[in-house]
C-alpha cells in the first residue's frame, strides 16, 4: 500500500505536468493560429460564407450599396454593371480576389478583434455580431461609367481628387460579376487582377512631361531651344527613335514638341540633362516610391536607368528598351499628373472614406495628408501650362471638355508581343471646384489620342455634372 | 435582438458558468487529494498478521500487523510490512484481497514463502491461522488471522471495531451543490439558445427537440440526486464533471446537425423533403446512444458495485478482446472514408466494436495488475497485449494503440513499481514509432501534414489548419452557440469537435473541458486507495487514466501539438458506440468507487 501511494504521487506529478503542458499548448496554439495561420495558409472558404452572414456593408461615397449581408447571404451591388466595375476593389467574401476591401478589411467588416469593453457594449445592445460598415471614396456612378466606356477593351482607369487623394474611380477590365468569382466559374482571363493598382505599364509619351520637368529644372534649360525633327532619321544608336508614321515635325520648341509628341525633341533634351538629373527628377516624382491605398497594396513602379545616352533618350520618351526599366501603375500615373495639377504636392491616396460601427459611431475618417513634394510650385505651374496647351492644341485634344481647362498628355507605348500599342492618357481638370486627375490605359488599342483621351473627356464631363447637381 | 446576437451575448455567461463550475470541482478534487491520502488509508478490519511468540519474548504475541487490500512484505522501506532479515527479498511477497478472498504470492520465484512449512510458488489462498514463513528456515514466520472465522469458531459474531472507522463513516461524501447548480444552469441556457437558433423552417421540430433535451436533463438530474443516495461512496464530483461534459456534448452535436443548413438541407433532400425524418436520421444515432447509455449506466454501476461480475468475466475478456478485433478486421468497413476498417454494419446501424474492446482490455489489464504480479505473469500479459496490439495495427487504429499503451504503462508502473522496466518499454516504444515512421507511408504522410502545419494547407493537415482557424475565430469567449463556422472542417463532429467547442464556447470552456478530465482522473486516483481491493484499485486507475489520455490525445491532436490520430473526445465527439462505451466505463468507474471496505464488513 505504501508503494502504491508512492507511485500514485509520482504519476500525479507526471499527470499534472501533462495537464499543464496541454493547457499551455492549447493556449499557445490558439494565439499562434490567430497571428500566423490566416496569413500563412489559405482560409477555409466554406467557413467564410457563414462568417460574412452578418458582416458590415460597403458603401460608395455617392450612397450606393456595393456589398451587404441580408438574411445570412452576402450580396453585392444591385446593378450588375456597378458590381462588375467595382469588383476588384470591393472583392468577394470567398477571397478569391486578393487585395480587396472584403479581404483586407475582413476584421472590420466582421467586427472581430474589437476591444473587450467595446464588444461588451455592442453585445448588450444586441449588435455584437454585426460588423462595421465601410464607406469608400469611390464614386459608383463614375466607376460604372468608366467600365461602360472601356467596353471590351482591356485596361484600367483611375481617377482621383488631386487635392485630397480620394480615389473616385478605379476600374480594371476585363471584369466579371461577383457571383462568378464566388462560384469560381466563367471568369474571363485575368479578370481577378486589379490592373489599376497592381498592373504596371510603360507610360510611353505620357511620360514626356516628367522629362520636361527635368529639362525645366536643369541648369542647361533654355526656353528657346528648338530641335529640327528629322522624322524617320535614326536619332540615337542602336535603333534610334522614329516618329509615328515616319513623319517629320520640322523645327519644334518644347510646347510644339509636346503637342505633337515629338520623340526627337524629348530624346534630345533627355540627353542634354544627363542621366543624373533625369534620374533624380523621376525619383522626385515618386516613381519607385512605395505606395499603398489604405490597406490595399499597390505595385511599386520599376525604374532602372543605365548610364548611356541611347537608353536615356528612350526613357525620356517613356519607352524602356534593353536593360532599362520603366513601368508604372495606372494609380500612380494618375497620382503623378495630379501632383502637377496640385502645384507639385502629391497627396496620400485613399479608398476608405470612413467606417461606421453598428452603433453609428464614425471612425477612421479619411485624413488629407501630403505624400510627396514632387517639384516646386513654379515648375508645376510651367508644366500645367504646357500640359494644358497639349490638350488645347495638341494630341490630347480629344480630352477637352467644353468650357473647362484641361491639361494632359497622351501616350502610345509599344509592348512586345502585342499587335497594337497600349493607348494611354493622363490628365487633369485645372479647376479648384473639380480637382480631378485621371489615368486611362487601354491595352492593345492603338493611339492614346484616339482611344484613351475621349474616355477621359467623358469621365471629366460626368464628374463635373455630378458636382453641379 | 435576434437569436444569434442573444447567443453572442450569452457566451460570456456560459463561459463564466463553466469556468466557475470547473473551479469549484477542481478545488474539491484537489482538496481531497492533498488532504492526507496517507492518513486516509485504513487497514482492512478483521484481518491481520501476528508475530508468533518466541521463548522469552511474550510481548511479541501482542503485536498485530494490519493488512491492507494489497500488502507488500519485504526489506524495502516502501513495503507495508518491513522485515529486516537478509533472507527476505526487497519486495518479497504480497498478501492481497481479491474477490473476497485473501491470497499470498511471492513476488519472485526465487523468494521463499511457505504456508505451514509447505513452499508455494504461486498465488495461494489464505485461511485463518496459516503460518507464513518468509525467507526459508532462517527467515521469519507470521500468522494470518481472519478474525471473522476465529470468532465464528468460538461461536461469536465478529463486529467491526467501529470506533476506528467512525471518522470515516461520519465524513460526508464530497459534493459541490454550487457546481451542480451551475452545470444545470448551463444546460438550461445552452439548450434554450440552441432551440432559439434553429432556423424558422425547422420550427416544427423545436418542440420535440425541447422535449428530448428536457428528458435528458431530468434523467441526468435524477442520477445526480439518487445515485449518491443508493451508493454512498459513489463520487459526486465525477458525476458532476461527466454531467458537464455530456451537456456540452449534446449541445455541440445538436448544433452540428440542426444549426448547419448544409447538413440539414442535404438530409431533408435525402429523405424526400420530410423534415421530421431528416432530423430523426441525424439526431437519433447520437442521442439514441446517449439515451441507452444513460439507462445502462446505473445498471452497470449497480452490477459492478454489488456483484463480482467484473471478476467473473475476466477469463471471457481474455478471449473477447482479440475476438472483437478479429470480427472487426474481417467484417468491418469504413476504410474508404476513414482510412481504417472500424465499423461493423448491422442492418442500418453501424457499431464500432473496438470501443468495447477497450473496456475488455482494461478488465484484463486490471486483473493482471491487481497486485504486483510475478515475472511469469507479466510475460504472459506482455505476450497477450502484444497480440492485441498487433491486431489493432492490422486495422489499423493507431489512435487506439496510442491510448492503450500509455494506460497500460501507467497501471503497470503504479501497481508494480517497476520503474526501470517502464523506462525500457518507453524507450522501446519510441524505437518502434521511429520504425513505424520509416516503414509505413501513411504514418509519414500524417507526420508531414503535421510538420508543415504553419507553412501550407495540404490534404494531410487541412483539418488541423481549419480547426485552428476556427479556434482563433472563437477567441476567449467564443462566438456563441450556432454562430461559429464549422463548415469546411473535415470530420468536424468527431475528431475535430474540440475546435468547434472552442469556436462557439470559447477557449475558456475548451480549457475547462481539459480540466474536467483531470478532475475525473484525480477523483479516480483518490478513490484507488479507498476501494476494497487491488483489482478495484487498478481498474479505477485504468478507466480514469483512459479518459484523460483519450482526451489529451485528441485535444493535442486537433490543436496541432501532436500528430492527429483518429480518437474521439469522450462524451463530446460524435459516435454512438464511443459514447455508449464511455458511459459504460463511467458506470464501471462509479461502481468501483462504491466498492468500499464497508462491503467487506457487511458480508
Amino acid at each position: 500500500m505504501k508503494a502504491l501511494l508512492h507511485n500514485i504521487r509520482l504519476v500525479l506529478v507526471i499527470f499534472i505536468l501533462v495537464f499543464i503542458g496541454l493547457v499551455a499548448g492549447v493556449v499557445v496554439q490558439e494565439k499562434r493560429s490567430s497571428n500566423q495561420l490566416l496569413a500563412a495558409a489559405g482560409e477555409n472558404k466554406q467557413a467564410l460564407a457563414s462568417r460574412y452572414s452578418q458582416a458590415g456593408s460597403i458603401y460608395s461615397k455617392d450612397g450606393y450599396t456595393l456589398a451587404h449581408s441580408e438574411e445570412g447571404v452576402r450580396m453585392y451591388a444591385e446593378d450588375p454593371g456597378m458590381a462588375a466595375s467595382c469588383l476588384q476593389i470591393v472583392g468577394d467574401y470567398t477571397h478569391n480576389i486578393a487585395n480587396t476591401i472584403e479581404s483586407e478589411y475582413q476584421g472590420f467588416l466582421l467586427g472581430t478583434g474589437r476591444p473587450l469593453m467595446t464588444q461588451l457594449q455592442l453585445d448588450i445592445k444586441g449588435k455584437g455580431l454585426d460588423g462595421d460598415d465601410i464607406t469608400l471614396t469611390l464614386n459608383a456612378e463614375l466607376n460604372q461609367l468608366a467600365w461602360d466606356l472601356m467596353g471590351d477593351q482591356r485596361g484600367a482607369i483611375v481617377m482621383l481628387d488631386y487635392t485630397t487623394g480620394d480615389v473616385l474611380t478605379s476600374v480594371s477590365t476585363p471584369t466579371t460579376l461577383p457571383e462568378n468569382v464566388i462560384s469560381y466559374t466563367e471568369i474571363p482571363d485575368s479578370a481577378l487582377y486589379n490592373r489599376a493598382f497592381l498592373g504596371t505599364y510603360a507610360p510611353g509619351s505620357s511620360f514626356k512631361y516628367i522629362t520636361a520637368a527635368a529639362w525645366y529644372t536643369a541648369p542647361e534649360y533654355d526656353p528657346n531651344l528648338t530641335v529640327e525633327c528629322l522624322g524617320s532619321t535614326p536619332l540615337i544608336e542602336p535603333d534610334g527613335v522614329k516618329e509615328y508614321g515616319d513623319s517629320t515635325h520640322g523645327e519644334v520648341d518644347l510646347q510644339q514638341a509636346l503637342n505633337v509628341s515629338c520623340n526627337h525633341f524629348f530624346g534630345e533634351i533627355g540627353i542634354i540633362v544627363g542621366d543624373k538629373h533625369l534620374r533624380q527628377t523621376v525619383l522626385e516624382f515618386g516613381i519607385g516610391y512605395p505606395i499603398s491605398v489604405d490597406r490595399l497594396s499597390v505595385s511599386q513602379a520599376s525604374f532602372v536607368l543605365p548610364d548611356r545616352d541611347s537608353t536615356r533618350s528612350w526613357i525620356s520618351i517613356g519607352q524602356p528598351v534593353a536593360d532599362s526599366e520603366l513601368a508604372i501603375t495606372p494609380l500612380q500615373l494618375a497620382m503623378t499628373i495630379g501632383a502637377v495639377a496640385n502645384d507639385g504636392v502629391m497627396m496620400t491616396p485613399h479608398i476608405i472614406d470612413h467606417m461606421i460601427t453598428p452603433l453609428d459611431t464614425i471612425y477612421q475618417e479619411r485624413q488629407v495628408r501630403d505624400l510627396l513634394k514632387v517639384c516646386d510650385e513654379v515648375t508645376a505651374q510651367q508644366l500645367q501650362t504646357w500640359l494644358i496647351g497639349s490638350v488645347a492644341e495638341g494630341s490630347g485634344n480629344a480630352a477637352q471638355v467644353e468650357g473647362y481647362v484641361i491639361g494632359g498628355k497622351t501616350g502610345t507605348a509599344e509592348v512586345e508581343g502585342q499587335e497594337k500599342d497600349n493607348a494611354i492618357f493622363v490628365g487633369f481638370i485645372d479647376d479648384p471646384d473639380h480637382p480631378y486627375a485621371i489615368a486611362v490605359i487601354c491595352e492593345d488599342a492603338g493611339f492614346g489620342s484616339a482611344n484613351s483621351a475621349p474616355i477621359a473627356r467623358q469621365l471629366f464631363q460626368r464628374a463635373i455634372e455630378i458636382d453641379q447637381r | 435582438m435576434n437569436a444569434a446576437n442573444l447567443a453572442y451575448l450569452m457566451r460570456y455567461v456560459l463561459a463564466g458558468i463553466v469556468l466557475l463550475a470547473t473551479i469549484l470541482l477542481m478545488r474539491r478534487a484537489l482538496q481531497e487529494f492533498s488532504g492526507g491520502m496517507r492518513r486516509s488509508i485504513k487497514p482492512t478490519p478483521g484481518y491481520f498478521l501476528i508475530i508468533p511468540s518466541r521463548p522469552g519474548r511474550p510481548e511479541d504475541h501482542m503485536r498485530s500487523l494490519p493488512l491492507f487490500h494489497t500488502t507488500i512484505i519485504g526489506r524495502h522501506k516502501n513495503c507495508d510490512i518491513r522485515i529486516k532479515n537478509d533472507n527476505v527479498g526487497k519486495r518479497h511477497a504480497t498478501i492481497y484481497l481479491y474477490d473476497g478472498d485473501w491470497y499470498i504470492e511471492p513476488l519472485k520465484l526465487s523468494h521463499e514463502v511457505m504456508i505451514q512449512g509447505v513452499p508455494i510458488r504461486q498465488a495461494t489462498p489464505l485461511r485463518n491461522g496459516d503460518k507464513l514463513t518468509f525467507g526459508g528456515v532462517r527467515g521469519i514466520t507470521l500468522i494470518f488471522i481472519d478474525e471473522r472465522e476465529s470468532s465464528a469458531r468460538q461461536g461469536l459474531i465478529y463486529e467491526v471495531p467501529l470506533a476506528e472507522y467512525r471518522e470515516e463513516l461520519q465524513r460526508r461524501p464530497v459534493s459541490s451543490p454550487w457546481a451542480w447548480l451551475l452545470i444545470n444552469l448551463f444546460a438550461v441556457c445552452g439548450g434554450l439558445l440552441l432551440i432559439l437558433q434553429m432556423q424558422a423552417e425547422l420550427g416544427v421540430m423545436r418542440r420535440p427537440i425541447l422535449l428530448m433535451l428536457a428528458a435528458f436533463f431530468l434523467i441526468i438530474n435524477l442520477y445526480q440526486l439518487v445515485l449518491p443516495r443508493i451508493f454512498r461512496y459513489s463520487d459526486r464530483i465525477v458525476i458532476a464533471a461527466v454531467t458537464q461534459l455530456i451537456y456540452i456534448g449534446i449541445l455541440i452535436q445538436l448544433r452540428l446537425t440542426l444549426l448547419r443548413p448544409v447538413v440539414m438541407e442535404g438530409a431533408i433532400e435525402d429523405h424526400g423533403g420530410s423534415i421530421l425524418r431528416a432530423m430523426v436520421s441525424l439526431v437519433i444515432p447520437q442521442m439514441g446512444a446517449l439515451a441507452i447509455g444513460l439507462v445502462v449506466l446505473p445498471i452497470v454501476m449497480a452490477i459492478v458495485a454489488r456483484t463480482r461480475f467484473l471478476e467473473i468475466i475476466y477469463p471471457a475478456c481474455l478471449v473477447l478482446t482479440p475476438l472483437l478485433l478479429i470480427i472487426t478486421l474481417i467484417f468491418g468497413g469504413g476504410a474508404e472514408t476513414h482510412g481504417a476498417t472500424l465499423w461493423l454494419t448491422l442492418g442500418n446501424t453501424s457499431i464500432q466494436l473496438t470501443e468495447f474492446a477497450k473496456i475488455t482490455y482494461l478488465i484484463v489489464l486490471a486483473t493482471f495488475f491487481k497486485n504486483p504480479p510475478q515475472m511469469r505473469a507479466q510475460l504472459f500479459f506482455g505476450v497477450w497485449a502484444a497480440a492485441v496490439m498487433f491486431l489493432i495495427m492490422l486495422l489499423p487504429d493507431l489512435g487506439m494503440i496510442m491510448i492503450l499503451l500509455p494506460v497500460t504503462l501507467v497501471v503497470y508502473v503504479v501497481m508494480t513499481s517497476e520503474y526501470l522496466t517502464t523506462l525500457g518499454i518507453l524507450v522501446a516504444g519510441s524505437g518502434v514509432s521511429v520504425l513505424a515512421y520509416l516503414l509505413f507511408p501513411h504514418v509519414r504522410t500524417r507526420l508531414s501534414g503535421w510538420t508543415t502545419l504553419w507553412e501550407e494547407v495540404n490534404d494531410y493537415n487541412r483539418q488541423i489548419v481549419y480547426g485552428l482557424q476556427a479556434m482563433s475565430r472563437g477567441g476567449l469567449f467564443g462566438r456563441g452557440i450556432g454562430n461559429g463556422s464549422p463548415d469546411g472542417i473535415p470530420v468536424v463532429a468527431s475528431d475535430m469537435v474540440f475546435t468547434v467547442l472552442c469556436e462557439e464556447f470559447g477557449l475558456i470552456v475548451g480549457l475547462c473541458v481539459v480540466a474536467m478530465f483531470i478532475i475525473i482522473w484525480l477523483r479516480g486516483t483518490k478513490n484507488m486507495i479507498h476501494v476494497k481491493d487491488g483489482f478495484s484499485s487498478s481498474m479505477t486507475l485504468a478507466v480514469s487514466t483512459m479518459f484523460f489520455f483519450e482526451a489529451a490525445l485528441v485535444i493535442g491532436g486537433c490543436t496541432g501539438l501532436i500528430p492527429l490520430t483518429g480518437v474521439t473526445l469522450p462524451f463530446i465527439s460524435q459516435g454512438g458506440s464511443s459514447l455508449l462505451a464511455k458511459l459504460i466505463m463511467v458506470g464501471i468507474l462509479l461502481g468501483l468507487m462504491a466498492r468500499r471496505t464497508e462491503m467487506v464488513v457487511k458480508r
